[in-house]
């Protein structure tokens, strides 16, 4: 596994000053080390080998944070600082988040399980963590100011609390809760069932969705922006950065996703129907769930949905707003389909040397151009697969489903290798000349709003009678 | 060509440069006084009219000398410094100069026993005259200085930061183009302000190279040319796009 240990040395009287606060009322003797990350990778996932057995989760281009257990107390360190986050090759963030990714490490635990999380801030200002959707006691529900004293710089929390209900949840700051959830700060938590039989499945894939505004060129998310967001990310990451989602022919498949956006997000995966069958609120009887080929997740809320993988191939998964699946683009761009800019692209170049027309014939030339760009900037749209440009960006990804893979393998198995005679493929025969429809003109008649043929009624209710000679010639 | 005055096969060989020559070095405010105090015609005349007025006063046995102001022997430097926009560099310019010799020096006679106590006058009138012409040149030299260096200032802001800045600011709004972050209009937009601010460099260095030869004139005491410099307002069009 691709972690580092952070030893406490350098800040013992750190730890000193938390554990001062906790004192009296727990007797350990250490504060548990912090585990770090500098990998963007999808880590493979932490089988557990204390405590009770579950099947462990996939973070998509995420870890999961391993623990030490303590007396009867499964103990988790996460460390609120700042990070730089590769969206995707090409561009870094310099966002805020925990133990040296954005989003933070995926906490991992078993119904009826007593944790205890120390949280220390290495932000330059407060935080406090909110355990989104637990059933805890209310001072250990994070809201800074309301349920407890925001954390100071510097200084570290102890939340304990035991884990009443098995299901999908998040954690995010509650102190500053916009902008530090505008800066990347969040992460997944997912509390296993106590049977490991219960509603297992094979694969177990999770993410959060997350929107940053990073102006072209720059690299510090505007915080300041409500809605007009321009990188659409899952945990962090816009494609062409986003791991694919790889699972064995015939595996029990659930994806989980929980929204920190301002706005909601329908997620449609290509080539099967699924079930929801567990929400941050709970697990869903499988009698209530129906199929779905697309699932909106709405500002706050988790979702999972459970399919079995029984479809071989290389299918598209992502957000179904179609702005979503773009990377940084200009609102201001003005329409020019139907445009002929060629002579304009002449002196325009005289006093631009460089340009290129561009937008004439729709923007698809876009994802094959690769034109240089500023600096820290992805492509709006980009990526290449077995059959050129996929021209996407943003919330996008793939579900590579394979035969034979091996149950804990999460490696990219590459493109699909299609069976001949199963790919979409240009006819080379003859055709019938087509005749295209002329292209309409206002005054053809099938443009009127009143049916030419019936003659209009006169105020009395009679029908008027017909002009000489009008429209006679259509 | 009719003030050159050339005709027939000059007129071939007359050819004009496509450019304006570079930034000749810059000399101190002290050099120049020091300058034109040697070489102002104007001076040397009134010198030599005071010279004749003692003659002819019968005037011969110098006692002292007076000198306007004493300078001599003193160091000057003049710094300047900007930040080059495309590499981050910090250019230095320094110009060091030790004073020249800046002294007029006006003989006072020992009148003794003055034969006319209006020769004693007349010369004295025509010593304070020629003090006065001194400063007056000094001041006109500093004035013509002036302008100069300022018109040289602006010429080289323009030259060394905003010219480059400009450049950088359309070569991102190109990249912004190409990745459609920019509607092609904003490119447009910024082009236009580059070539105002091209446009504003040329008028900028036009200014000097007239307060230029204004300056050369002050030091030789020949008044000032007939083309003044519009003083560094090249022409602003656009609100302020220009720069």
């Amino acid at each position: 596994m691709d972690v580092s240990r952070r030893g406490f040395v350098g800040g013992s009287s750190l730890v000193l000053a938390g554990a001062g606060m906790v004192s009296g009322r727990t007797a350990f003797a250490a504060v548990p080390e912090a585990p770090t990350t500098k990998s963007p990778a999808t880590q493979a996932p932490l089988v557990p080998i204390t405590g009770p057995d579950y099947h462990p989760v996939a973070t998509l281009n995420g870890w999961t944070l391993p623990w030490k257990m303590n007396g009867d107390w499964k103990e988790f360190h996460l460390v609120a600082e700042p990070v730089v986050r590769e969206i995707a090759p090409g561009m870094n963030a310099y966002l805020w988040g925990y133990n040296g990714q954005s989003p933070g490490p995926t906490i991992e635990a078993v119904e009826g399980d007593k944790v205890r999380i120390y949280v220390t801030n290495k932000l330059p200002e407060n935080t406090a963590v909110h355990w989104h959707g637990q059933r805890l006691p209310n001072g250990m529900d994070g809201v800074g100011g309301l349920n407890q004293p925001h954390i100071p710089p510097g200084k570290t929390f102890v939340y304990e609390f035991l884990l009443r209900r098995s299901g999908t949840y998040m954690y995010h700051p509650h102190s500053d809760e916009m902008v530090q959830m505008a800066m990347g700060m969040m992460g997944f938590f997912v509390v296993h069932p106590k049977d490991p039989a219960f509603r297992r499945v094979d694969r177990d894939f999770v993410f959060l969705l997350n929107a940053f505004d990073i102006e072209p060129g720059s690299y510090v998310p505007k915080v300041n922006t409500m809605l007009d967001f321009n990188m659409w990310c899952w945990n962090s990451r816009a494609f062409p950065g986003i791991d694919p989602f790889v699972v064995g022919k015939n595996d029990k498949v659930r994806i989980r996703f929980g929204n920190l956006t301002m706005t909601n997000h329908p997620i449609h995966m290509h080539g099967y129907e699924f079930k929801v069958s567990c929400t941050d609120g709970g697990w869903v009887d499988p009698a209530a769930a129906w199929d779905e080929v697309s699932i909106d997740c709405a500002v706050g809320q988790m979702r999972a949905f459970d399919f079995l993988a029984d479809e071989p191939g290389d299918w598209a998964i992502h957000c179904h707003k179609s702005h979503h699946t773009m990377n940084a683009m200009g609102h201001s761009v003005k329409t020019y389909i139907g445009v002929d800019k060629k002579d304009l692209a002449k002196r325009i170049r005289k006093i631009a040397p460089g340009y290129m027309p561009m937008g004439s014939n729709g923007m698809g030339e876009m994802g094959s151009m690769e034109m240089p760009l500023p600096d820290n900037t992805l492509p709006m749209m980009t990526g290449f697969a077995q059959f050129g440009p996929v021209e996407m960006g943003g919330m996008f990804s793939v579900v590579k489903v394979r035969e034979g893979l091996s149950k804990n393998d999460y490696k990219d198995p590459g493109w699909f290798k299609h069976p001949e005679g199963t790919v979409a493929y240009e006819y080379k025969g003859k055709l019938a000349a087509v005749t295209s429809s002329a292209p309409p003109d206002a005054q053809s008649a099938e443009w009127r709003v009143k049916d030419p043929r019936k003659p209009s009624l006169g105020p009395d209710g009679n029908p008027l009678p017909m002009p000489k000679g009008a429209h006679s010639n259509h | 060509m009719r003030l050159l005055g050339l005709w027939g096969n000059d007129l071939v060989a007359l050819k004009l440069p496509g450019a304006l020559p570079g930034m000749p070095r810059l000399a101190s405010a002290r050099e120049i006084e020091a300058e034109a105090l040697k070489r102002r015609v104007d001076l040397q005349m009134a010198r030599s009219d005071l010279d004749l007025l003692a003659k002819s006063l019968g005037l011969t046995q110098a006692t002292r000398f007076v000198a306007d102001v004493d300078l001599l022997g003193r160091r000057t430097t003049d710094r300047s410094h900007a930040i080059n926009p495309v590499t981050n560099d910090l250019e230095r310019e320094r110009v060091k100069r030790r004073t020249l010799e800046l002294e007029i020096e006006i003989p006072i006679f020992d009148f003794g026993q003055a034969k006319v106590a209006q020769a004693e006058e007349t010369y004295m009138q025509a010593a304070n005259k020629l003090a006065e012409k001194a400063v007056n040149i000094r001041s006109e030299a500093r004035e013509a200085y002036q302008v100069w260096r300022g018109t040289h200032d602006v010429s080289r802001l323009y030259q060394s930061q905003i010219l480059p800045l400009r450049k950088v600011i359309q070569d991102e709004s190109l990249l912004q183009y190409n990745g459609m972050l920019i509607d092609v209009t904003q490119l447009i937009a910024d082009s236009r302000g580059r070539m105002m601010s091209q446009i504003a460099a040329i008028n900028a260095k036009r200014d000097f190279f007239i307060a230029d030869v204004d300056f050369k004139h002050a030091l030789i005491g020949g008044g000032v040319s007939g083309g003044a410099a519009s003083g560094g307002a090249a022409p602003q069009a656009g609100g302020g796009e220009g720069h």
